[in-house]
Formats: structure tokens, C-alpha cells, sequence
């Protein structure tokens, strides 16, 4: 098991390089400087521009400005952001735990629901609850989230003002247990948009998954040597069962944080995706160039934890080649 | 008794889902005659602005007084348009990159799939977002590439997978033994069996190239106004989604009915599919089919 780890940790830097180089190659195509935006007033004059260029190391060869970015990147430098006047990593470190709290809370909500349903779908696959949950679920997994968003910002939020319309805690709020409270009540319309349609997906995959598994001999098996139907549910069944959702976790992380940019826009969020966007509207594309950057490492790392589960629940994966 | 039941179904949910398909392309496609104003005509911005739905305006009016029916459909032109181009764009880069990988096998495999992993590894939308910041606006057609370059992964990996396990059949073995050369076997024996699979893939790809274009247009970073589209419709009444609820309401009605079924599209295709392949298992060929490469679907 240490071995495919670390062939997968390996694999993960080389994506890694590979998004900093694409990152670096788009951003090199694009016209102009960095600064045309900032400098661009008729009372900066070109000897001052050029300055700038030499200061920020924009005047040199384009591969040594690569292999300055990329080691600059792995000592935790992603560069200045023009449109906030800091570094691109503070920008960003302020941002990031607001989105983490979101995404982590969205992903734990999506894959415990859905696999809780999904499972119990595929087991009792012949009720006609489990028919009905499942139509509904393909339903709800076709309703791109921005949308699900602004419907629960119209309803729940705005006509029956059952929860706050934006932001992530109230202002002069109550602290202590009260202000956690306070936080998940602004908490809870992003995260159930965030999650619902995740959720669907799962349930759908785990609910296959179950019923291959469901009939399988090792389940016959099971039972014929006399354990009780929970045993045979838990330890045989939902564990097997596991394995397409789990290798299905890695790709869905990438889809969720581009999400979470319209998302943290809509109730306003004072994450990444926020501040991304922000930086979009001013420009300002080392900051881009950063949130991409995190974006990958995280989808990169989901992946691999969700490989390594995939090896608890499937020892047989560590062994092929 | 179950099984025909699913079936049943799933002939009907894909009738219907063609059927909505269908409509909304033709109402796209006829919007000029259909639309009972012009999309930009600001009809009278004091006193017919913020109207909501009657008689006159059946989905009512916007800020600046304009007929948001009319809007709406032309606004599915630039939506379904741009979804279209985009789908053309993503499965000739996904099958050209997934055929290629699986022909060439060995290392030229290995460094195209990791690419496709690399790409699937960012974000998609912060991918367009980051083509905005350093390009500033698009306009449409290119809007339409962009999306669809940042789209073929999917579609290289279903294309990779079953390449892979075509070039192992009778069919294509036999041909290439005839020496059939490479152009003509990947045009008249490879691409009309690929077929089914890249119609599960294109119908997956509409399927997530509507909701990118409107929640990029949403964001003010897709569609510019005035030109319309759902996504830049819905964004109109972002201040008060509640208040001016038609302009909140249709465009989302239009997104999510799209995207529904398209969905619903794709699991028919993907149902045929799979029928196809069961069928083909329990006959009498399926024996020239086990011994090939088919175990590349653990990556």
C-alpha cells in the first residue's frame, strides 16, 4: 500500500506541473502586460513601466520567468496581486478557511446522505419508495446549482425569511455557542444548493452499486454461514458496494469548486470564489493564476484521499499494476 | 415485469426529453417571427419598465422596459447556440485526443491521459474565469471554443475505452489484417461504430456546456449585454429576485428544463447502450471480445 501512495502522490505533483504550466502558458498569451490595467494613465511614463517590469521580473526570458514562478509557487510565493496591493498567498489564506467550511461541510452533507439513501435504494431496490426517490434524485442532479441557489435565496430566504439572505455570520452577533449557531443558520442555505445536487449523483451511483453487489456470492455466502442481515449489510455488502462512489469523490471536487465561485457570489460568502471573481472583474490574473492553482491542488488531494479510501475498502486496487 | 416497466419508461422520458429538445431548438431557431418585439427595443422605459407578466408582455418586462418574452427567445439562440458550437468543438478534440491515446497505446497513451487527468484536474469554471481575466471579454464564438476546449475530457476517456475495446473485435482486427490503411479504417469501420458512444457523450456534454455559458452570462462574464441570454436575463433582476420574480422565474424554468432533459437524453442513449452491450455479451460473437484489452477501465 506505501508504494501505490507514493506512485500517487508522484502523479498528482506531475498534474500539478502541468496545471502551473498551462496556467503560465495561457497567461503569457495574453496581450499586454500585467499592468496595463494599473499603468495604463497617460502620467505613467514608459520609463517608469519599465521599472516596474524589471521589479516584478516580467522582463525576462519567458523560461526563466517560468522556473522562477514554479519555485517562486512551491516556497508558497504565487506573486502580487495588483488589484489588492498584497501578496497573492495572504490574499488567498484570508479567503480560503471561509470556502474550506463550505466545501468540506457540503461534501460530508452530499456523500453521508447520499449513500444512506443510495444504499438503502439498492437494498430494498423492489419498494416502491426506493422508485420514486430514485426518479427524483435524477431530477434534482439536473438542476445546475446557480439555479437551486437563487430559488432557495428566493423562497426560504426571501419570502418566508426563515434564514439570512447573505454573508457568513451576523454583524455585531452574538459570539460563543451562540455565534456557532448563528453560523450554521447562515451556513445552511449554501451548503444544502452545494450538496443537494452531489448528493443525487452519489445516491444514483451507490444505489447501482448496491444491487450488483446485493445478489453477489460473497453476500449468499454471508448469509448461508448464519450472519445476522445487518452484519451481512455493513461489513459485506455497503463495504463492496463502496468502491465506484469512492473512485467517483476525486472528479467530483473539481465540479464543486467551480460551483462554490457562483455560489459564495449569490449569497455573498466572503470566500475564494468571491475573491476570484473580484479579481476577474480587476484583472488582476496573478491572483487568478492563485485560486486556479489552489483549485487543482485541492481537487488533486481530494483525489488522493479518495484513493487511499478506496484502498480500506477495497484491498484488491493497491496490488494491480 | 419490472424490467419492462423501466423500459417502457425510459422510451417515454426519452421521447419527451427529444420532444422538449426539439421544441426549444425550433423556437430558438424561428425567434425572430415567434418574438413579438425586438430583444433590445426599449418599449417605454418610464412607464412600461418593471412590468410584470399580462396580457401585453406574457413574461413581462425588464428594467429598461424590454419585452423579456421576446428576449428570452432570443436569448435561446445565443444559449442553444453557443451550447451547440461548443459540443462541436469538445468531441472533435475528445475523439480525435481519446482515439488517438487508445491507437497509439504505450507512452503516447500515458501522456495524453495524464493531460486529460491534469485537465480534469481544474476547475472548469475557474479555468473560463481565468480566460476572462487575461483576455477580457469574448464574444461568442469564442466563448463557444473556449468552452468547448475546457469540455472534451469526458468524451476523450468514454472515446479512449471504447476505441480500445473496438480495435480488439473481429470486425477491426480483421480489417486492419486485410491492410486496410489507417485513414479509411478510422473513417468507415472506427467512427461509425464509435457513434453511440459519442451520442451518450455529446448529449453529457450539452448537458454541462448550458449551465457553464448561463452561469458565466449570470456572473457578467459570459454573454455581454444587450445581447441576450438566459443567463444575462436572470442576472437582471439580481438585486431583487424576489420582487421582479419573472425575470428570476423563466430563465430558470428555460435553464433547468434544457439541462433536464438533456440529462434525460443521455441516460436513454446510455440505457440503448448498454442493452447493446448485454445483447452482444449473450450472443453468439461475444467470444473475440474477452480476450482483448478491455481491462482499461480501472484508470
Amino acid at each position: 500500500m506505501p508504494r501505490a501512495v507514493i506512485a500517487r502522490l508522484a502523479q498528482g505533483a506531475l498534474i500539478v506541473l502541468c496545471v502551473v504550466a498551462a496556467c503560465f502558458t495561457l497567461v503569457r498569451l495574453a496581450p499586454g502586460d500585467p499592468f496595463f490595467r494599473a499603468l495604463d494613465e497617460s502620467t505613467v511614463s514608459p520609463e517608469q513601466r519599465a521599472l516596474q517590469l524589471e521589479r516584478f521580473g516580467y522582463d525576462r526570458p519567458i523560461p526563466v520567468q517560468f522556473v522562477r514562478f514554479v519555485l517562486n509557487a512551491a516556497r508558497g510565493d504565487l506573486g502580487w496581486s495588483h488589484s489588492r496591493a498584497e501578496p497573492v498567498a495572504r490574499a488567498l489564506a484570508s479567503a480560503i478557511p471561509a470556502s474550506l467550511l463550505l466545501v468540506v461541510s457540503a461534501l460530508l452533507l452530499a456523500f453521508g446522505v447520499g449513500i444512506a439513501v443510495g444504499a438503502w435504494q439498492g437494498w430494498h431496490a423492489e419498494s416502491r419508495l426506493a422508485r420514486i426517490t430514485d426518479r427524483l434524485a435524477l431530477g434534482v442532479l439536473s438542476v445546475p446549482d446557480f439555479i437551486l441557489a437563487l430559488l432557495a435565496l428566493m423562497g426560504p430566504a426571501l419570502a418566508w425569511r426563515l434564514f439570512p439572505i447573505g454573508g457568513m455570520r451576523t454583524e455585531f452577533g452574538p459570539t460563543g455557542l451562540a455565534g456557532v449557531l448563528d453560523a450554521a443558520h447562515h451556513l445552511a442555505l449554501p451548503v444544502l444548493t452545494l450538496a443537494l445536487p452531489i448528493a443525487a449523483v452519489v445516491a444514483r451511483l451507490q444505489r447501482s452499486a448496491m444491487l450488483g453487489v446485493r445478489d453477489a456470492d460473497f453476500v449468499r455466502t454471508a448469509r448461508a454461514r448464519g450472519a445476522s442481515e445487518g452484519h451481512v449489510f455493513r461489513r459485506h455488502a455497503l463495504r463492496n458496494s463502496l468502491v465506484p462512489v469512492l473512485s467517483y469523490a476525486g472528479v467530483q471536487l473539481s465540479g464543486l469548486l467551480g460551483g462554490v465561485v457562483i455560489i459564495e457570489h449569490i449569497f455573498s460568502w466572503p470566500g475564494m470564489g468571491r475573491l476570484i471573481y473580484e479579481a476577474v472583474l480587476g484583472r488582476d490574473y496573478p491572483l487568478v493564476v492563485g485560486g486556479v492553482l489552489v483549485g487543482a491542488v485541492c481537487t488533486v488531494l481530494g483525489t488522493m484521499i479518495a484513493d487511499v479510501a478506496l484502498l480500506w475498502a477495497d484491498p484488491r486496487q493497491g496490488r494491480a499494476p | 415485469m419490472t424490467r419492462l416497466h423501466a423500459r417502457w419508461s425510459v422510451r417515454w422520458g426519452a421521447r419527451l426529453a427529444s420532444g422538449t429538445l426539439a421544441a426549444l431548438l425550433i423556437a430558438a431557431l424561428a425567434a425572430p417571427w415567434l418574438a413579438p418585439f425586438a430583444p433590445n427595443a426599449q418599449l417605454d422605459p418610464v412607464l412600461l419598465a418593471w412590468q410584470a407578466p399580462s396580457l401585453a408582455h406574457p413574461l413581462g418586462t425588464d428594467s429598461f422596459s424590454r419585452d423579456v418574452m421576446s428576449r428570452m427567445l432570443h436569448g435561446a439562440r445565443t444559449t442553444l447556440g453557443i451550447a451547440l458550437l461548443a459540443v462541436l468543438v469538445s468531441m472533435s478534440l475528445g475523439t480525435a485526443i481519446g482515439a488517438a491515446a487508445a491507437i497509439a497505446r504505450g507512452w503516447g497513451d500515458a501522456i495524453l491521459m495524464r493531460l486529460t487527468d491534469a485537465m480534469l484536474a481544474i476547475p472548469r469554471l475557474l479555468l473560463l474565469m481565468l480566460v476572462v481575466a487575461t483576455f477580457g471579454a469574448l464574444d461568442n464564438a469564442a466563448l463557444a471554443v473556449v468552452l468547448g476546449a475546457t469540455g472534451w475530457m469526458t468524451t476523450s476517456r468514454l472515446v479512449r475505452q471504447e476505441t480500445r475495446r473496438l480495435l480488439a473485435t473481429e470486425h477491426l482486427r480483421g480489417a486492419r489484417a486485410l491492410g486496410v490503411p489507417w485513414p479509411r479504417l478510422l473513417g468507415r469501420h472506427l467512427l461509425p461504430s464509435l457513434a453511440p458512444t459519442l451520442a451518450v457523450a455529446a448529449t453529457i456534454a450539452f448537458a454541462s456546456a448550458v449551465p457553464l455559458e448561463s452561469g458565466l452570462s449570470f456572473l457578467g462574464l459570459g454573454v455581454r449585454t444587450p445581447l441576450p441570454s438566459w443567463g444575462n436575463i436572470l442576472s437582471e433582476a439580481e438585486s431583487r429576485p424576489l420582487q421582479y420574480w419573472w425575470l428570476t422565474l423563466f430563465p430558470t424554468l428555460a435553464i433547468a428544463t434544457t439541462v433536464i432533459a438533456a440529462n434525460r437524453l443521455a441516460e436513454a442513449f446510455g440505457a440503448r447502450l448498454r442493452d447493446g452491450e448485454r445483447e452482444r455479451q449473450s450472443g453468439t460473437d461475444g467470444e473475440g471480445e474477452r480476450g482483448g484489452p478491455v481491462e482499461g477501465r480501472t484508470t
